[in-house]
């Protein structure tokens, strides 16, 4: 059981796969607050702000977003420093991987994995008792 | 009565509570694609089927998930008659998932 609050950053521009993303966490965490963007401009809003009490401790990442897409966001993470960098743990979530994405995808050191959609409760599962 | 939200991704209360917010979207999306097809601009048409074709793999719509992906196919081969077809057809079906979803309590 998680104990201290665990706070997650969906990432998609699905606003109904945030949300059932949303639900599997809430019913596998005690004490989790979840964070949604709909792009990586609204992550990185999230990401860096200063009133923030804690960043995410881990965050899902959907691959193909309009307005700054899931590549942009990793690209801008990766060329910027913050003291979190090295706490940094993304998961890509992606109807699928082409070789190109999948070859870009491992400059990251901060990617820790990637997932083909749809997230499952059982996936869920397995990414809080390897992440978290 | 089978229904497409009748599907072991939609296996509890609250999931389907959000099939209103996916058939807005999908509805959304639809009409994106639709501006995005009749304008000739098939990158964005893709991204946007893309983007469909993932929220139906979400919610467990299966017609949904093999339209899009019939329709990707398509667009990419530059079939482009008959991706108009089967934009007809697509619409159809999201008109169908949506009078479903006014049934669903």
């Amino acid at each position: 059981m998680i104990d201290s609050k665990t706070k997650i950053l969906l990432i998609d521009d699905s606003e109904a796969i945030n949300e059932m993303n949303s639900y599997f966490f809430r019913q596998n965490i005690e004490n989790v607050e979840i964070l949604t963007a709909k792009n990586g401009k609204e992550a990185l809003a999230i990401i860096e702000n200063p009133d923030s009490e804690k960043l995410p401790d881990l965050v899902l990442l959907d691959l193909k977003m309009p307005v700054f897409n899931g590549i942009e966001f990793l690209e801008y993470l990766n060329s910027i420093e913050f003291s979190y960098k090295d706490k940094l743990n993304v998961i890509l979530l992606t109807t699928s991987m082409n070789p190109d994405d999948k070859k870009r995808i491992g400059e990251f050191p901060f990617v820790s994995n990637y997932l083909i959609k749809p997230l499952s409760m059982k996936q869920v599962k397995i990414i809080i008792s390897t992440n978290l | 009565m089978s229904s497409h939200f009748n599907n072991p991704r939609l296996n509890s209360v609250e999931l389907r509570k959000l099939i209103p917010i996916f058939v807005s979207e999908i509805t959304e999306d639809l009409n994106a694609f639709e501006a995005a097809f009749n304008s000739a601009d098939y990158k964005f048409s893709l991204e946007v089927l893309h983007k469909i074709k993932g929220s139906a793999l979400s919610f467990g719509i299966t017609a949904l998930e093999e339209k899009a992906k019939e329709l990707l196919g398509l667009i990419r081969l530059e079939k482009l008659q008959h991706a108009f077809k089967e934009l007809i057809s697509l619409k159809l079906l999201i008109r169908e998932l949506s009078e479903e979803s006014k049934k669903i309590a």
